[in-house]
């Protein structure tokens, strides 16, 4: 199969953040230490090589990119600083691009301004337009829940689903270019249906648990994550679902606001953790920040404090600013998903899990298939050979005086 | 001739010694400062010197013997630098010699040692093995006098004194501070190996049988402390299977920087001694690059037709298993994918580090700390002090720092 060639693949990269790659001299340190490595998926070495020699269309047909949580452990011991770890959150990037059919994904990631007008833009839109249908229906300002209210429930509602549809459309056309690139297509081993099937738990497995990234020696950096991604679901959840109890009063429905206000407040404190962490440069990840990374997390931080805000502001009975925050929140959140979870780093909740699924799904193929995952003809021959146990070994007639 | 003010050579290794004997062979007088009690620094303690792979006592045998029949070279063993003041001519020097608690009369008959009621861990064989307090610093010492460890004395015993036939042993003798006006300075300091105790993730200073490259000089040499018999430190037995690891803290930003230029000739020849002495013991060499300059190129040959295996990755971490097996993760790049190998001894091919940081006088370094050449102090570097590099390339360094440093101590 021709391979084509691109000599500008590394000058492309940088603009995704791979800044100090070209220092590697392929000592393959970062491989031999990584907690997700193995003798099947053999990374960071090999993507990065991959990466310099220009082989995009390899790339494309990786997976190891979305199997590193990037711990750091390569970019501390690298020994020539040419930052490994960085180097696959910039392929993850980059392959985000190339999922992505609309081309905005390559756009935002290579332009920081651009993503950040194109944020601006949406959230003008958006609540713009929640703030002319509130005039325009006639409701008052002053109504917060209930069929009159400012923005009723129904009518967000029926705006979420048909976001979600939308989003859904794009990520599973994505999606499935990632899969027909790095599996479907066979690059690697033709995978029986059955394959797909038994592994098939992996997926809620992953999503849910990350239990792939607790692997990593970073406890700290796991939880956040998944306190951050744990808090955002259950209020996805309770968004899409029970939004006409989110959006009632002025009693307190301790089941639904309660769970609200506690993943809320899981949100802003995970993503405020983040945020420090980014600006300290506390752990390994934090260092390298890209533009993307930062929009991410303060977009994310604007969508928390607003949605918080207007709750509050309901609870103490001031419905017209309550209604003004939510006007606001919208501004912030429909561009946040709108513009992040197709196009931008918010996609990797579909990438990964589903990447750490087809990975298994190969290695489940080669097995099925009798292709060995290791050809021990290949390494060197008699390193292997246990020692004898000190009655078989040969004998010694004394141990040497002063060997410790 | 012109007469001249002695050039001061710091430290008698390979490099120290030969400008020493260049300058004087040249006319010139010099004063050659070590502050060990034998010279030959770290070649005295190599096993065998590539590209040959002959003992280096044959070639310090030579030079040693160049020391001692040559008039205008002033040896002083067991002796420091205390102070060196820049003059307009040259330079003032203060030096501190040890107590001689053997005197030159020693005849290293041994006769001393067989009755030292002390011993302490000999820093010959970098405390492998245990030896007297009283004893000649290795087998091919120069000078051949025998040397005290006199912290190490019990108080009041006398019976290396007593037993002494040539009263040579003195117990009541006095340090001596010599002060020299010299014409020129030479550093030939050398260098320390880069601590092992530095790589934890790769076993070192953690794991019994996981050694420095200069360790097993001493384990395979027959002067060292297991006879020149390979044996794993921690249970003495031969081993099965040695793998080295290069590039073990060089050019590495986290440790050294640089490449240290000759490990990976330095490993390809132990490879080959130990195949020699042990051909049912299977070798390894992990390596990023092999680096064999110049005409040491066939070295790489020679251990590959003797049947040393070659894997291209840098080893990421040592541990040891249960049965006391050490196992070793890479990536073998050839095979594109991770692996571990087992083996009874590991080898950290470690570096050298410029050891010129202890001298009590401002030298102008590089950013490695390596020593930089300054003829308008006269003050000339040689050897490791000055760059990482092999035995024969001291030699010739040596040779051209000689030259310098005589032309400066000439010109008034």
């Amino acid at each position: 199969m021709a391979t084509r060639v691109d000599p500008k693949l590394m000058l492309d990269l940088e603009k995704f953040g791979a800044h100090d790659a070209r220092k590697c001299y392929q000592c393959g340190t970062c491989t031999a230490v990584c907690p997700h490595a193995d003798e099947l998926w053999s990374f960071p070495r090999k993507p990065i090589q991959t990466a310099r020699l220009g082989f995009a269309d390899r790339l494309d047909q990786s997976l190891e990119p979305w199997l590193c949580y990037y711990c750091g452990d390569c970019s501390e011991r690298c020994p020539r600083g040419a930052e490994p770890g960085e180097m696959m959150m910039s392929l993850r990037r980059w392959l985000t691009s190339r999922y992505d059919i609309t081309g905005l994904s390559r756009l935002f990631y290579r332009s920081g301004a651009a993503e950040v007008l194109a944020m601006v833009l949406v959230g003008l839109a958006a609540a713009g337009g929640f703030l002319a249908y509130g005039l325009l229906s006639g409701h008052r300002l002053g109504t917060y829940d209930g069929p009159h209210a400012f923005l009723p429930w129904h009518v967000i509602h029926r705006f979420d689903w048909s976001m979600a549809g939308v989003l859904t459309f794009f990520l599973a056309i994505n999606s499935s270019r990632m899969w027909w690139w790095t599996t479907g297509s066979g690059p690697r081993v033709k995978v029986p249906l059955s394959a797909y099937f038994k592994k098939l738990p992996l997926i809620p497995l992953q999503f849910f648990t990350q239990s792939r990234y607790a692997a990593c020696g970073r406890k700290r950096s796991y939880l956040v994550h998944l306190g951050l991604m744990l808090s955002y679901v259950t209020l996805f959840v309770l968004i899409m679902f029970f939004l006409h109890r989110m959006q009632s009063g002025p009693a307190i429905d301790w089941r639904v606001h309660g769970l609200g206000y506690l993943a809320g407040l899981g949100l802003l404190v995970t993503v405020i953790v983040s945020l420090r962490g980014r600006a300290t440069q506390a752990a390994p990840l934090d260092r390298r920040s890209h533009e993307s990374d930062w929009i991410f997390l303060v977009m994310l931080l604007l969508t928390a404090l607003t949605g918080f805000t207007q709750h509050v502001l309901h609870r103490v009975g001031l419905d017209v600013a309550a209604n003004v925050a939510y006007v606001v929140h919208l501004g912030f959140v429909v561009p946040l998903l709108v513009l992040e979870v197709p196009f931008g780093k918010w996609s990797h909740m579909v990438y990964r899990p589903l990447a750490l699924y087809l990975a298994e799904v190969q290695r489940e193929a080669l097995a099925v298939r009798g292709v060995p995952a290791r050809q021990p003809a290949e390494l060197p021959s008699g390193i292997r050979t246990p020692i004898p146990s000190p009655a078989a070994a040969e004998p010694v007639t004394a141990p040497p005086a002063g060997l410790p | 001739m012109t007469t001249s003010k002695p050039i001061v050579v710091l430290g008698a290794g390979i490099a120290g010694i030969s400008a020493a004997l260049e300058a004087a062979e040249a006319g010139q007088e010099v004063v050659l400062v070590e502050r060990d009690s034998a010279v030959g620094g770290r070649v005295a303690k190599l096993h065998r010197y590539f590209p040959k792979l002959c003992p280096p006592s044959c070639g310090l045998e030579i030079d040693t013997r160049r020391l001692e029949k040559n008039p205008r070279i002033r040896v002083l063993t067991r002796t420091d630098l205390v102070a060196a003041e820049r003059t307009d001519t040259g330079w003032k020097v203060t030096l501190r010699e040890e107590p001689a608690w053997v005197k030159p009369s020693c005849t290293a008959c041994g006769e001393c040692a067989k009755v030292c009621p002390t011993s302490v861990p000999d820093p010959f064989n970098f405390g492998l093995a245990k030896v007297p307090a009283i004893r000649i610093p290795h087998l091919d010492a120069w000078p051949r006098r025998y040397a005290m460890d006199r912290a190490a004395c019990p108080a009041d015993c006398h019976q290396c004194v007593e037993a002494c036939p040539a009263k040579a042993v003195d117990l009541s003798a006095k340090e001596r501070r010599i002060d020299l006006d010299a014409g020129a300075l030479v550093i030939a300091t050398g260098w320390v190996p880069y601590p092992l105790e530095k790589l934890p993730e790769l076993g070192g200073g953690v794991l019994a049988d996981v050694v420095s490259n200069v360790v097993l000089e001493r384990l395979a040499s027959p002067s060292g402390p297991t006879g020149g018999r390979i044996l794993r430190p921690s249970d003495g037995r031969p081993p099965r299977s040695v793998v080295f690891v290069q590039c073990a803290g060089s050019r590495d930003v986290n440790h050294l920087p640089y490449c240290s230029s000759v490990c990976c000739l330095a490993s390809l020849k132990q490879t080959l001694y130990l195949r020699e002495a042990l051909p049912e013991t299977s070798v390894t060499v992990c390596y990023i690059d092999r680096r064999a300059p110049g005409r040491n190129e066939s070295m790489l040959s020679k251990a590959e037709s003797a049947g040393v295996k070659f894997v291209k990755g840098k080893v990421g971490s040592v541990t040891c298993a249960g049965d006391g097996t050490l196992r070793l993760k890479l990536e073998d790049q050839e095979a594109g994918r991770l692996t571990e190998l087992e083996a009874d001894l590991v080898v950290l091919a470690t570096g050298m580090r410029p050891a010129s940081g202890e001298l009590p006088l401002h030298v102008p370094r590089d950013e490695d700390g390596f020593a930089l050449e300054d003829r308008a102090s006269r003050l000339f570097a040689a050897g490791v002090a000055k760059r990482p590099e092999d035995v024969a390339s001291c030699v010739r360094d040596a040779t051209g720092a000689a030259a310098k440093a005589m032309a400066a101590a000439r010109s008034h």
